[in-house]
């Protein structure tokens, strides 16, 4: 017996090369528990995802510090429009943080002394008395002291109530000289208070300023300034007059661009969306975009491929024909062999089935928009969308008029002569792969002409000279799945679409 | 003997031509993309054999070790499948696979030692007479008693065609020493398959 030699290497690679062995069934059922706790297609968190879902944080936490502070201010107006409303009423104002009546005493007693200085001959000597009693409170109190001192050295009485009655007066006449009047009171007052809180009383009681003020009470003064007026028309009314905005409530415009995925399943669109734009505040709005989008999508093949057959009424069998050899069965006898041809044509027809191609997409998202700085805004709210559904199309390839030609022999003993019969019939002999037509039924079940969907979108603009827009959002909505041929054809409507559009004001 | 014999002859002859089997895998691969379960099933019934051989070839007699990484495998394989781009064989990309998952287990075991002194061994010839005779399992048997690191090496060189230099770098190990593993798995199966064969 002769010794055989291999190397090592290839003694392994010969037996073992092409080794395989079955795995145990449990270790399929273990890699099918695994599978199933994947998320389904899609669903897995992605870089789109998770921009998502920043961008839907950053917008609610923007959303809860924007209604915080709109709350604040709008507490705080509130709390202006008390304090100014109730100035002149009599009685005690918390919101002024002092006793009103003691605040209007003050401006009386105020007025009052400078009003009668420039008629009073010893007004130097009430002056000093003034300002000894007045300076060391600096004070209301001291300039209620004022009053009755300048009172007693005077001997004038009525004063505070006729100068009570100039301030009321001019409360009443809301703006025009009324106003005019007011505002050289307070600025008068606002002097000598001013000029007492420096220590030197005396000088700005004499000062010609003062006296020039109160002279210009009976000229015409410069036009109050706009809050003035509010304050005194919401004084005479009662109710704060609604301020006119400083912006521009109403925008429109139109938008225009391209939205795609980033996955094999999504569609192309180009889309134009015009939009209306109510501005609740400076920095808040709410706007509505719908669009018109036009999407092209990849056409795919789903499912597999069938083959189908369509017999034509042309069969035949030929004649027999008496092969030249003689085929000699062993332990049976020699048989002479009789040919015959079966011939029939037939149509063969391929289904196949593919879906894509182009749609029309409509869509209403209702967002809330706020801008964040100048010129930069972010915006997000929900989508309605319509679409027509996206439908499996049906392929058919026919060949028609197929030769189907089949030999078919029997075996006769030689002693016999007369030609045999076919045994076996056309159908029996002449076989065709996949099925007959008449059992072909469309595939796919039928899907719904159309279909609403809702979802999310979120996005930011940027505002360019005041007229252009440049636009990039996010975008998707939830569609049922519609399995066709183990293949969620409407995987592309519930796909994430990144949009990027370039925008026009037409009204600002 | 006057009656027919009826012989009926094949009709048709069915060949699957490499266009339809092809057709027939990207139809698979989609089905299995698709999360189809079933076709996930059948995937994996074709190609998990092929691959759990590989995988014994390394860790013959660790089956729990085996079963694992042939779940990871398979695991990768299912969830990575729309990575595949039809360029070359998709038995070749699972076999890569594969490997790879074997190489990084096995890696965790494999040290970078002191350089080992290239030993040529002087026959890595096997001479017997009943050389035929030796069976699947004896050789698996006798592959498992070389030292992990010896038995990769030979592995990764002898059946999947890797260069020292592409061992080296997927075990992380100088290529000298990888020669040197070689050589010594050769030494230690020869002397193995000796004692088997006698």
């Amino acid at each position: 017996m002769g010794q055989h030699s291999k190397h090592i290497d290839n003694l392994f690679k010969d037996e073992l090369g092409a080794y395989a062995e079955t795995p145990p069934p449990m270790a399929w059922d273990a890699l099918e528990k695994r599978l199933d706790k994947l998320p389904p297609r899609g669903a897995a968190i992605n870089p789109g995802k998770a921009l998502y879902l920043v961008m839907v944080t950053s917008l609610l936490l923007l959303s809860v510090s924007v209604a915080k502070k709109l709350y604040v201010d709008h507490m705080a107006y509130l709390s202006s429009d008390v304090s100014t409303i109730n100035l002149p009423v009599k009685g005690n104002n918390p919101a002024a943080g002092r006793p009103v009546s003691e605040a209007a005493g003050t401006q009386i007693a105020d007025k009052s002394i400078a009003g009668s200085l420039n008629n009073n001959p010893d007004k130097n000597q009430i002056k000093n008395n003034i300002t000894d009693q007045a300076i060391p409170g600096n004070s209301n109190s001291g300039n209620k002291k004022a009053l009755q001192v300048y009172k007693k050295m005077t001997g004038i009485k009525g004063l505070k109530k006729d100068a009570y009655a100039t301030t009321s007066k001019s409360n009443a006449q809301a703006g025009g000289s009324g106003n005019e009047k007011e505002l050289a009171d307070n600025q008068e007052i606002h002097e000598y208070n001013s000029s007492r809180s420096t220590g030197d009383a005396e000088q700005s009681l004499a000062d010609n300023k003062t006296k020039d003020n109160i002279n210009d009470k009976q000229k015409p003064g410069p036009a109050p300034d706009k809050p003035k007026t509010d304050n005194a028309t919401a004084k005479l009314t009662g109710k704060p007059k609604p301020s006119k905005p400083r912006f521009i409530r109403f925008e429109a415009g139109i938008k225009a661009g391209y939205e795609t995925g980033f996955n094999t399943t999504t569609a192309n669109k180009l889309v134009v969306s015009p939009y209306v734009q109510y501005n609740i505040t400076p920095k808040f709005s709410i706007m509505i975009q719908p669009a018109i989008k036009k999407g092209t999508l990849q056409t795919s093949s789903i499912g597999k491929a069938q083959n189908y057959y369509k017999e034509n009424n042309d069969s035949s069998i030929s004649s027999p024909v008496k092969d030249p050899y003689i085929v000699h069965v062993p332990g049976v006898g020699d048989f002479n062999k009789w040919d015959f041809t079966y011939h029939q044509s037939y149509d063969s027809i391929v289904k196949s089935y593919s879906f894509g191609g182009g749609y029309t997409e409509y869509e209403l998202p209702v967002l809330i928009k706020y801008n964040i700085a100048h010129g930069i805004s972010v915006y997000g709210g929900v989508n309605l969308v319509y679409n027509n559904y996206l439908k499996v199309k049906e392929n058919t390839y026919s060949s028609t008029q197929q030769k189907n030609d089949t030999s078919q022999y029997v075996l006769q003993a030689i002693e016999i002569t007369t030609p045999p019969s076919p045994q076996l019939n056309v159908n029996q002999v002449l076989k065709y792969t996949g099925n007959e037509i008449s059992n072909y039924k469309y595939p796919f079940p039928p899907v719904p002409a159309s279909s609403f969907r809702a979802g999310y979108m979120v996005g930011f603009s940027y505002e360019y000279q005041k007229r252009w827009l440049v636009d990039g959002l996010m975008q998707q909505t939830q569609a049922p799945a519609n399995m066709q041929g183990g293949y969620n054809i409407n995987s592309a409507l519930s796909s994430t679409y990144f949009r990027f559009t370039l925008g026009y004001k037409l009204i600002k | 003997m006057a009656e027919a014999i009826n012989i009926h002859a094949p009709f048709r002859v069915t060949e699957r031509s490499t266009s339809a089997v092809h057709s027939e895998l990207s139809m698979l691969i989609k089905d299995c993309i698709a999360q189809s379960r079933s076709a996930q099933k059948k995937l994996y019934d074709i190609y998990a054999p092929a691959a759990y051989g590989v995988i014994k070839r390394y860790l013959y007699k660790d089956e729990t070790l085996a079963q694992e990484i042939l779940n990871d495998s398979f695991y990768k394989v299912l969830t990575k499948l729309d990575q595949y781009t039809f360029q070359g064989a998709f038995e070749g990309w699972i076999r890569r696979i594969v490997i790879n998952t074997i190489t990084d287990h096995l890696r965790k075991n494999i040290k970078e030692d002191q350089p080992h002194k290239e030993v040529q061994p002087e026959d890595a010839y096997v001479q017997s007479d009943s050389l035929e005779k030796i069976t699947h399992k004896e050789l698996l048997g006798v592959i498992q008693t070389i030292p992990d690191t010896q038995r990769t090496v030979f592995n990764l060189f002898v059946f999947e065609n890797y260069s020292h230099k592409e061992i080296g770098d997927i075990l992380g190990i100088n290529e000298n020493n990888s020669r040197w593993h070689l050589n010594d798995a050769r030494k230690r199966l020869k002397e193995k398959l000796n004692l088997i064969l006698k």
